[in-house]
């Protein structure tokens, strides 16, 4: 059978000792990562990116691949102990996990989370093993409207979905699409607003706006919260029994359920695992015959999330290795690292470079049993972290941000420039301007620019190819109703709130 | 002006709104200033950034109405709490200056005096900044993780860094 050779070449790949090794790194990397709150797995991948470039490709992948899953166990890791989300796709984990800890039950919160990552996981990836082929063959029929037409899909989800108003993400987006065009013009070598300054003509390296918004301009964040708050006390880790029979029977229903909320969300771009985290949050509480228990240490509360949120990021993974298009600023950073090593993610990357796609699809199933392994036993070494100083652990990151983006291209300016992003994000963040649009926007903005001049370039210049296309015309139908529901439920969301009831956030 | 239409224009939303308009303005006339190449192209290098200025200076208005019309809102709102006495910008916002600072140091002295000084200096400040006391750890853990970094990139990675007045 095909799948089966194609897995068997994944595997022979993946389980080669340096490749095991980067996944275990990866793996190792995320946990931290996801554990450290404000720094998250894109800060992680772009600062790891510039020295990574002697790497082979699928080794490098793979490692960052075991960053984003890995951030996704990780970051629950915090959210049971301090609180705090250690990642955005953890937040709800807070309201059960910490009650849980609280009662000192942290044990049972960590292990249900963990195990419950594991299995949506896996089952994620085998979903993905399945799928990815089937999706491939049919999306070799785009054509660049169609790919026109998916990443406007992509930046206008992420943009709604992310921010607090619309116009906000909006806003994002055509920032970091405009950002995308500054520098040399591809087609004709035409450069467009350096302004003369001679190391804007090849443009701003995506790596500089990542660690700018995502790693500078969180530490910003961080800084200012610790110099208002000081650093927030943790939960101890207490007891000797991790979880009981009894709970791990009442995790499994939850984890099934999470499992299919967050790889079906995790599929649709822009909604990505914390909005996943969040709906089977919902779900899983309208189902319980004790909802008043959710927010109380309800075991149920920390399984089904935990398990959404790792379904989703594998799920997120699909369209980026089988359209090319990424939903959330992670993959967003991995389709730079991809471009960066000459490899073009999409449906001709299964024929092109089958070894590099399975290989990477292997290692998540490698992946996820070494998290399981260092998330459970070794859960104790890691929440260590959070006794770690906060501001010599912060000012390490500030000096290694500086250092990523200098040695990419050895130009001063561009620590002038992660500064200016820092600033931009700080100040984003504060306001409410969510960056993954903007990082998402930027990262797509060359290809889109690509795919929409060859659009027109096919047509001779009609530009009612992207309606008169079936799949194209659907895609773009999707996103006018898309728009129109999210500005209705933001309207009605604006008008609630003015009369005077907060709507609650699970509504 | 009334202090509190003061307050609106001084809103984050509502200065990101007008100051986009006129920039996104200048920068179409720098677009459509640029000299073109001479190749024959259905659609030029102007077009996506023209197009995506303009979608930006829509954004903006809409931004601008939304941050406006909110004031009456917030204003009226029964849980808003009184406002505690606002602290002058930059005693509250003092840390984040001082973080930034050191970074604008760091950018300027990185060539000049080469990687391992510089680094130094740059977590040990902000560390101070962040968290005042503990000189000596900081001092060990910032010159410390500076040259280690410093020979992995060289020794490792083959990677140069600038050496400065060490080199």
């Amino acid at each position: 059978m095909d799948l089966l050779s194609n897995l068997n070449l994944g595997f022979s790949l993946a389980l080669t000792w340096q490749n095991v090794l980067f996944c275990f790194m990866g793996a190792l990397l995320g946990t931290i990562l996801g554990v450290l709150p404000g720094i998250g797995p894109v800060a992680g991948i772009s600062l790891l990116l510039p020295i990574t470039y002697t790497l082979n490709p699928t080794s490098a992948v793979i490692m960052f691949a075991g960053i984003y899953y890995g951030a996704a166990y990780g970051g629950s890791t915090t959210s049971i102990l301090v609180n705090t989300p250690g990642e955005g796709m953890s937040v709800i984990t807070c309201l059960d996990g910490y009650a849980m800890a609280k009662q000192g039950r942290a044990k049972a919160a960590l292990a249900t989370s963990a195990i419950g990552s594991f299995f949506a996981g896996t089952l994620a990836t085998i979903a993905t093993t399945l799928v990815a082929i089937p999706i491939a063959e049919f999306a070799l029929r785009f054509a660049p409207p169609e790919f026109f037409a998916l990443m406007l899909m992509a930046m206008t989800a992420v943009g709604a979905l992310t921010a607090e108003a619309p116009t906000k993400g909006l806003f994002s987006c055509l920032i970091g699409l405009f950002l995308a065009m500054v520098g040399m013009d591809q087609q004709t070598g035409q450069v467009r607003f350096a302004f003369g300054i001679a190391d804007l003509i090849e443009g701003i390296d995506f790596i500089v706006v990542a660690i700018g918004l995502f790693a500078v301009g969180e530490v910003l964040v961080q800084a200012e919260a610790i110099s208002q708050t000081g650093v927030q006390e943790r939960e101890h880790i207490k007891g000797k029994l991790w979880i009981s029979w009894q709970e791990l029977k009442d995790s499994f229903k939850p984890y099934c359920r999470g499992t299919l909320v967050g790889y079906a969300m995790g599929a649709l771009p822009g909604v990505g695992p914390t909005t996943s985290s969040f709906l089977s949050y919902a779900l899983e509480k309208k189902l319980s015959k004790h909802p008043e228990q959710f927010g109380k240490g309800a075991i149920e509360g920390v399984a089904s999330p935990e398990a959404a949120n790792n379904a989703a990021a594998t799920g997120a993974m699909v369209h980026l290795l089988v359209l090319g298009i990424p939903g959330s600023a992670t993959t967003a950073i991995m389709l730079g690292a991809f471009i960066m090593y000459g490899l073009q993610p999409g449906p001709l990357l299964f024929t092109k470079n089958p070894d590099f796609v399975w290989a990477i699809i292997a290692s998540m199933y490698i992946g996820n049993v070494i998290l399981l392994i260092l998330n459970l036993p070794l859960v104790n070494l890691f929440a260590k972290i959070l006794d770690l100083p906060a501001a010599i652990l912060y000012a390490m990151v500030l000096a290694f941000c500086c250092m990523g983006v200098f040695v990419v291209r050895f130009a001063v300016l561009d620590i002038f420039l992660v500064m200016g992003f820092g600033i931009m994000g700080y100040f984003m963040k504060k306001h409410g301007y969510p960056g993954a649009p903007l990082l998402l926007a930027f990262i797509l903005g060359d290809l889109m620019e690509q795919a929409f001049r060859r659009s027109l370039a096919l047509s001779n210049g009609d530009w009612t190819v992207f309606f008169t296309r079936p799949i194209s015309l659907i895609i773009l139908i999707i996103v006018a109703i898309f728009m129109a529901l999210t500005l209705m439920s933001y309207l009605r969301r604006k008008a609630k709130q003015a009369g005077g009831k907060n709507a609650p956030i699970l509504s | 002006m009334p202090r509190s239409s003061l307050k609106t224009w001084l809103r984050f939303d509502t200065m990101v709104a007008v100051l986009t308009i006129p920039i996104a303005i200048f920068l179409i006339i720098v677009e459509l200033h640029t000299p073109v190449a001479n190749i024959p192209q259905t659609v030029g290098p102007a077009a996506m950034p023209i197009g995506i200025l303009v979608l930006l200076m829509v954004n903006a208005i809409f931004l601008f109405i939304q941050s406006t019309s909110g004031r009456k809102v917030s204003a009226s709102s029964p849980t808003a709490k009184p406002e505690a006495p606002p602290l002058p910008w930059v005693k509250k916002n003092r840390g984040i200056i001082l973080v930034i600072l050191g970074l604008v140091i760091y950018g300027l002295i990185l060539v000049p005096i080469g990687f391992i000084l510089a680094t130094s200096f740059l977590i040990i400040y902000e560390a101070r900044v962040l968290q005042p006391g503990r000189w000596i750890r900081n001092v060990v853990l910032g010159v410390g993780s500076s040259a280690l970094v410093y020979f992995t990139f060289i020794k490792l990675l083959n990677v140069m860094l600038p050496a400065g007045i060490l080199g």
